[in-house]
């Protein structure tokens, strides 16, 4: 059985299930193969100083102290901005979270990470018909137990309930005396390895 | 700073500018005793002891398997742990040797996993700073009535880089910000592509947010390549 959360709205618990939602299920994916001239199927790999090949898993991430010493990703705690020691959050399957009206504003800000539609066994109608009035209900997300959780939306369309989750950004006004210094163009780098689902 | 050419409702265009807004995270990770740490890419093996590699100079499992509790074929200690810091990507075929022609093929799958088509991959050029400037199609659509159709994948804040530029931009999200609607957005020779914006890219729709606050302003790119529709099959529940 998958596993549920319970949000909490007016001192009703609603117990839903998460399921991802992605281009995929939706629209279908494409998948590029690549081939050599002897008709054999090749993959990427990274050539690190000119010479060495390193096929997919060759590369690991590690940290380092300032002596250059390894540290353990275990060892590692999380601090806040003053620096002080943080609690990890609790996964969402394992403590209940409250729901809290957002405005539109708040919500168009979130950089998304993913998007979830929720099974609600009991009480669906119930948040449908708050979400179909516009309303927005903002809620902290943590699929696993973590340092820090993100910011996850309700909405709902066509009778159905969506979680879109990620994290708020700062969008800043700007006036006249703040405008852009121009610099080079960057051209953001795209991954090969991405699927791209798009081009149905 | 990346440029985009945009349109206005008078069809006037100019060059500004769009960043991406990174969310700042409140936590970081560091030692028991406040330290921070510095992350690196290391080297764990390449392609000459890797498994791949191994299986092919050893006759059987057993062998390499030996091999491996005597000799420790599978650690290179001269390069094992190695930082890497400049690298670049190739391809390798199943030999694990670099290929320096490669033919693709780009097969169509439909959402229940099965094959619709197989074709030559399609390759998108960016239409975000071309001469065409980016159109504003005049399809305005109240925010309340978008936000829960579509998800938006990506967000880019557009930023003026002169006083006139700032005029443009300052009218477009008052215009948006009075109706409290958004701007669909579209590129190429026609105007009505979505918006790709790096050769070989994505296609996304565009849908522009504007604000304003006294005589500021805040332009909102949302860029979209998903709806909300349902993936739970009510009756298999």
């Amino acid at each position: 059985m998958a596993r549920t959360a319970s949000l909490l709205l007016n001192k009703q618990t609603f117990k839903v299930g998460f399921k991802k939602l992605d281009r995929k299920k939706i629209y279908g994916w494409t998948k590029t193969e690549v081939f050599d001239d002897q008709d054999q199927l090749c993959t990427l790999a990274t050539i690190a100083d000119g010479q060495y090949i390193l096929p997919s898993g060759s590369i690991a991430m590690a940290s380092f102290n300032d002596k250059g010493e390894y540290v353990s990703k275990r060892s590692l705690v999380g601090v806040n901005e003053q620096g002080e020691k943080v609690d990890k959050a609790p996964s969402i399957f394992d403590e209940p979270v409250s729901l809290k009206a957002v405005d539109l504003d708040e919500y168009l800000t979130l950089n998304v990470k993913s998007v979830y539609q929720l099974s609600i066994d009991e009480g669906k109608e119930i948040i449908i018909e708050l979400l179909e009035k516009g309303k927005i209900f903002h809620f902290m997300f943590n699929y696993r137990s973590d340092y820090e959780a993100d910011d996850a939306y309700l909405i709902s369309n066509e009778g159905e309930v969506f979680a879109v989750v990620g994290k708020k950004a700062t969008f800043n006004y700007i006036g006249l005396d703040n405008k852009e210094e121009e610099t080079a163009d960057e051209p953001e780098i795209i991954d090969e390895d991405d699927f791209d689902f798009s081009m149905l | 700073m990346r440029y985009i050419n945009l349109s206005n409702n008078k069809d006037r265009d100019a060059k500004v500018v769009f960043k991406s807004i990174p969310s700042i995270s409140s936590v970081r990770m560091v030692m028991e005793t406040g330290a921070f740490v510095e992350n690196r890419r290391l080297l764990k093996g390449t392609s000459k002891n890797n498994i791949v590699s191994l299986m092919k100079e050893f006759k059987d499992s057993a062998q390499l398997a030996n091999a491996i509790i005597e000799n420790d074929p599978e650690v290179d200690l001269e390069l094992e742990g190695k930082t890497l810091n400049v690298s670049d990507r190739v391809y390798i075929n199943q030999d694990e040797e670099v290929v320096y022609k490669v033919r693709k093929n780009e097969k169509v799958y439909l959402p229940d996993g099965s094959l619709k088509d197989e074709r030559e991959p399609r390759y998108l050029d960016a239409n975000i700073a071309i001469e065409h400037a980016v159109n504003w199609t005049g399809k305005i659509i109240p925010r309340e009535k978008l936000y829960n159709k579509v998800v938006f994948v990506k967000n880019y804040q557009i930023c003026h880089v002169n006083g006139l530029t700032y005029d443009f931009l300052f009218n477009m999200a008052k215009e948006l910000a009075q109706k409290d609607s958004m701007m669909m957005l579209a590129g190429g020779e026609k105007g009505d592509e979505p918006l790709v914006f790096n050769d070989g890219g994505k296609p996304y729709r565009a849908f522009l947010e504007g604000r304003v606050k006294k005589l500021q302003y805040c332009l909102i790119l949302h860029l979209s390549d998903l709806e909300f529709k349902t993936i739970i099959d009510e009756k298999k529940i």
